[in-house]
């Protein structure tokens, strides 16, 4: 199937939102949701079970549908955003609610993980000859980054726990790349100064 | 999530730039300080960026078929939200006021809810009665007159099933946890000469209010 222009995606989502002809709609996005939401799973690092994922599939259109096409309704272009988009979106943050639904704990064990692995260089900590005592000063690292100003913290969380570039960090967020060089670069003197007092 | 998080509209406006530099700062503060939206903000924008997302391939129409009717199945519509002042009807009023309101000055969220089924005009009035629990009281009329010798059943989607006899103008479900249901409002099965089958009315009760499905 081809990419919709903005009129023909204004089409199919009157057909579905007034008139209730949903199918269109549905045939439109059927793969895209699919694959968005093993996407999800894959980053989650879930086992990616298809008859979980068609669960979670099938409740995205729910989601879509629902209350009245309540989610099709608030869709609004703009901000280079198409319909697709906005289905994306969608999918991603069912398939999220799924799994932390069955795994509450996910997110912390994923930043301790990578920080283990990624920031042990800056903060010198292969200088620890005990283990125990660089897991406490990794750990003391990931306490103090609350201590942090917003922006510091958010980039650091974005760079060192999501292992994202400057560059893509700059994107996300709609600032100069040397600008969340110099956010990093404070944040890490910030944490080392806290970390040592 | 937290209570606060934010809604995917906000999200949406915020990876967009269409936000003023006041809601922007603020969820930015909101993403620095809660790791679920951060996931989401960073899981998001990986996948608005995959190239491989692109691609608009289909399934057979009859997959699609089958598989919305399924999902119709699972769809619900909000006909009410929790009421702060609404007053209890009438019809229950100097009867069986639920324990939480013998305390007039603090309002009880409720609602009120009026729909036909089968050949039956029936009202259903939920007050919340603790944490995640309801009180339903249920009146049932045939005409303009209080229908007689019906019985109601209120199945849980656990399976559990609650059933009353309509002796009087209305009954009671107590304390019924919030969740899905099904209402079924019958004729005496003794009494009942009509051949039309009765059907169930689907609803659901949570914190947000009352969904017919």
């Amino acid at each position: 199937m081809k990419r919709l222009t903005p009129e023909e995606e204004q089409k199919i989502l009157h057909e579905c939102i007034t008139h209730k002809r949903c199918e269109k709609l549905s045939r439109q996005y059927w793969n895209l949701i699919y694959k968005t939401v093993e996407k999800t799973f894959i980053f989650k690092n879930a086992p990616l079970v298809r008859e979980e994922i068609e669960e979670v599939h099938q409740d995205v259109f729910v989601q879509l549908f629902d209350d009245d096409c309540r989610r099709l309704r608030q869709y609004r272009e703009g901000g280079g955003r198409n319909l697709a988009g906005w289905v994306i979106l969608i999918a991603n943050r069912t398939a999220l609610n799924h799994l932390r639904g069955k795994d509450p704990h996910g997110i912390l064990g994923r930043q301790y993980l990578i920080l283990f692995e990624d920031i042990k260089q800056e903060f010198d900590i292969r200088r620890e000859v005990n283990r125990l005592e660089a897991r406490q000063k990794l750990l003391k690292i990931l306490d103090t980054t609350d201590q942090l100003p917003t922006l510091e913290r958010l980039v650091f969380k974005l760079h060192y726990v999501y292992e994202l570039s400057l560059a893509e960090i700059a994107s996300h967020l709609d600032k100069e790349i040397g600008n969340i060089y110099t956010i990093k670069s404070r944040a890490i003197k910030h944490l080392k100064e806290l970390v040592e007092d | 999530m937290k209570s606060e998080c934010m809604d995917l509209e906000t999200l949406t406006a915020y990876i967009d730039g269409c936000l003023q530099d006041k809601e922007k700062d603020a969820v930015e503060k909101h993403l620095a300080d809660c790791d679920e939206c951060l996931e989401e903000f960073v899981i998001a924008n990986s996948l608005l960026n995959d190239s491989g997302l692109t691609e608009y391939e289909s399934a057979p129409l009859n997959v699609i078929r089958t598989a919305l009717q399924e999902v119709r199945e699972k769809i619900k519509k909000k006909i009410s939200d929790w009421m702060m002042e609404l007053s209890p009807p009438p019809w229950i009023l100097g009867h069986d006021i639920s324990p939480v309101r013998s305390d007039a000055a603090s309002p009880v969220p409720s609602i009120l809810v009026k729909k036909d089924i089968n050949e039956f005009h029936t009202e259903m009035y939920f007050e919340k009665a603790g944490d995640k629990k309801a009180r339903v009281w249920i009146r049932v009329l045939r005409g303009n007159q209080n229908a007689k010798n019906v019985s109601l059943t209120l199945i849980r989607d656990d399976g559990v099933p609650f059933a009353r006899f309509l002796k009087r103008e209305y009954v009671i479900f107590d304390r019924q946890s919030f969740g899905s249901y099904h209402l079924n409002v019958e004729q005496n099965p003794l009494e009942n000469t009509s051949s039309a089958q009765s059907a169930p009315y689907l609803f659901e009760v949570n914190s947000e209010g009352f969904y017919e499905k």
